[in-house]
C-alpha cells in the first residue's frame, strides 16, 4: 500500500470515528437525550430519576417530550425526586410547572396532601412560577413548630420577601447556639440579595458573633451589600443577550433589588418580547417587585395581558396593580 | 507502514482511554468498588455538571494531534528515528496528562476543574519538548 494511501485510509477512519462520537454526543443533548432521560422518570429508581431531571433541567424548552412523565412523577409531590422534577418541569415548559403548581396548592387546601418537607422542595422547585402558594407557605412559618430546612429558601425563590420571612430569618438567627437553625438563616441572608440590606443592624450583630462559620457568613453578606448595584456598571448590564439561564438569573437578582433597579426597567421590558414564556414571565413578576418605580413599563404590561400563556397574562396583571400601587 | 498504521492507533486510543481510566481509577483509590466508580462514570456520561464525554473527547484532542502527525511522519524515511521522537513525545504527554487529571481529580478545591480547561493545552506544548528528548534518547541509544 502506499504511503498516501496509508495515511488517507487512517486519517479518514479517525474522522469518522470522531464524527460518530460528536453526532452520538449532539443527539445526548438534544430531544433524543430528552427522550431516554423521560423513559428513566418512568422505570427508574429515585436517584435514577434526579439525575434524569437534572439532564432534563439543562435541556431546557427542547425536552417537551419529558413534560407528561415528569408530571406523573409529581403526581405524588411526597416522592424524593419531586423537587428535581419541578425544577425541570419549570425549565421545559413553565406554564404547566404554572399550572401544576394551582393544582398542587389547591390539593393541600382541600386537606388531600399535608404540606411535608418534600412538597415544600417541590415549591422551591417551582420557584416564582409558584408565586400564588406563598400566602400558603407563610402560614406554615407561621405555625411552625420545627425547623424545616427548605422553608424559608422556598418563600424566597418563589419571591416572598416579606417582614414575615425576614421577620422568620432573624429569629433563626438568633439561636443562642449554633445550630442548623441558624446556619439556614445565616444562607437566607444570602439568598435575601440586595434585600438584606433591612437587615444590617441583625447583620452587624452577626458579625461579632463566636461562630467563625456565622461571623465570616455575616461579614461576607455585609461586603455584598456594602457593593454599589448601580445597573449600568454592574455585571447584570444587557442580560436580555446573554443566555436563558443567566437572564433568568439576572431577573432574580434585579427583583430583590426592588426600585433600587429602575435604571434595569428598558432590559426588563425588552424581556416581555422573549421567547421563553418563562423569561416572559420572570420579566413580568421583576416589574411586580420593582413596583411603582417600573411605571414606564406600563404599556408593555398592558400588551403582555394579551399573551398566549396565562403564566404571563397572571403575572403582568399582578404587575400592572403592583405598579400602580401606589401611582 | 504497519508500524507508523500501529502507532497512530495506539496514541489516539490512549488519549481516549486514559481520561476514563483515571476517573474511575480515583474513585476506586477513594474507596468506591471498581464496578460502582465504572457505572457512575458512565452514569456521568451526559450528566450536567460532569459531561464525561465531551471532557473525554476534549482531553484526548493533544494526543489525537500527535497520531496525525505521527501518521504523516512514521510513513516518511528514517522511521525508526522518528519513532523514538513521536514514543517521546506520547510518553511525555502522557505523564503529564495523567498526573494533571489524577490531581484535579484528588483536589477537594471547588475551583480543580478549571483545569480540565488549560490540561490539553499544557500536554500539546510539552509534547514537542518530549519529542527532542526521544529523539536525543534514540540517538544516544543507537
Amino acid at each position: 500500500m502506499s504511503r498516501r494511501k496509508t495515511i488517507w485510509i487512517n486519517l479518514i477512519a479517525l474522522g469518522v470515528v470522531l464524527t460518530a462520537a460528536l453526532v452520538f454526543s449532539a443527539m445526548m443533548y438534544s430531544s433524543f437525550g430528552a427522550s431516554l432521560n423521560a423513559k428513566k422518570l418512568s422505570a427508574g429508581s429515585s436517584r435514577d430519576r434526579i439525575n434524569a431531571a437534572a439532564a432534563l433541567q439543562e435541556l431546557g424548552p427542547k425536552a417537551t417530550a419529558a413534560v407528561p412523565p415528569l408530571l406523573g412523577v409529581l403526581g405524588n409531590p411526597n416522592d424524593p425526586s419531586a423537587g428535581a422534577c419541578a425544577r425541570a418541569l419549570r425549565e421545559i415548559d413553565a406554564q404547566a410547572a404554572y399550572e401544576y403548581a394551582g393544582a398542587i396548592a389547591a390539593r393541600i387546601e382541600r386537606g388531600e396532601i399535608a404540606l411535608t418537607p418534600e412538597v415544600i422542595d417541590v415549591f422551591q422547585g417551582l420557584g416564582p412560577v409558584a408565586w400564588r402558594a406563598i400566602p400558603l407557605l407563610r402560614g406554615a412559618v407561621r405555625t411552625r413548630t420545627q425547623h424545616i430546612r427548605s422553608l424559608i429558601p422556598a418563600l424566597i425563590d418563589m419571591g416572598d420577601y416579606g417582614d414575615e420571612v425576614l421577620a422568620a430569618i432573624v429569629e433563626d438567627s438568633r439561636d443562642p447556639v449554633y445550630s442548623t437553625r441558624k446556619w439556614d438563616a445565616m444562607l437566607a441572608f444570602d439568598r435575601l440579595g440586595a434585600r438584606a440590606a433591612v437587615l444590617k443592624p441583625e447583620l452587624e450583630r452577626l458579625a461579632a458573633d463566636p461562630t467563625p462559620a456565622v461571623m465570616s457568613q455575616a461579614k461576607l453578606v455585609l461586603s455584598q451589600l456594602a457593593r454599589p448595584s448601580k445597573y449600568e456598571t454592574s455585571g447584570l448590564r444587557g442580560f436580555p443577550a446573554q443566555a436563558l439561564s443567566y437572564q433568568e438569573y439576572a431577573l432574580d437578582k434585579l427583583s430583590k433589588q426592588g426600585a433600587d433597579a429602575t435604571d434595569a426597567v428598558s432590559d426588563i421590558v425588552s424581556e416581555l418580547r422573549s421567547r421563553s414564556t418563562l423569561i416572559r414571565f420572570t420579566a413580568a413578576w421583576t416589574l411586580a417587585h420593582i413596583g411603582p418605580a417600573a411605571s414606564r413599563a406600563l404599556p408593555d404590561l398592558h400588551t403582555a395581558l394579551t399573551d398566549a400563556t396565562s403564566l404571563v397574562r397572571d403575572a403582568a396583571s399582578e404587575a400592572i396593580r403592583a405598579v400602580e400601587s401606589r401611582l | 507502514m504497519k508500524r507508523a498504521t500501529g502507532m497512530f492507533w495506539l496514541i489516539v486510543a490512549f488519549g481516549l482511554c486514559v481520561p476514563p481510566v483515571v476517573a474511575i481509577g480515583t474513585e476506586v483509590v477513594k474507596g468506591t468498588p471498581l464496578a460502582s466508580a465504572s457505572g457512575q462514570w458512565i452514569e456521568h456520561l451526559f450528566q450536567p455538571g460532569f459531561n464525561e464525554f465531551l471532557l473525554t473527547l476534549f482531553t484526548a484532542t493533544p494526543f489525537i494531534v500527535l497520531a496525525v502527525f505521527s501518521i504523516f511522519h512514521l510513513t516518511s524515511e528514517n522511521a525508526s528515528k522518528r519513532l523514538a521522537g513521536v514514543s517521546g513525545a506520547l510518553a511525555v504527554g502522557a505523564g503529564l496528562m495523567i498526573w494533571g487529571l489524577v490531581a484535579i481529580r484528588m483536589s477537594h478545591g471547588s475551583t480543580a476543574a478549571i483545569g480540565f480547561v488549560f490540561l490539553p493545552f499544557e500536554v500539546a506544548i510539552v509534547m514537542p519538548v518530549g519529542y527532542l528528548a526521544g529523539r536525543l534518547f534514540g540517538r544516544l541509544v543507537t
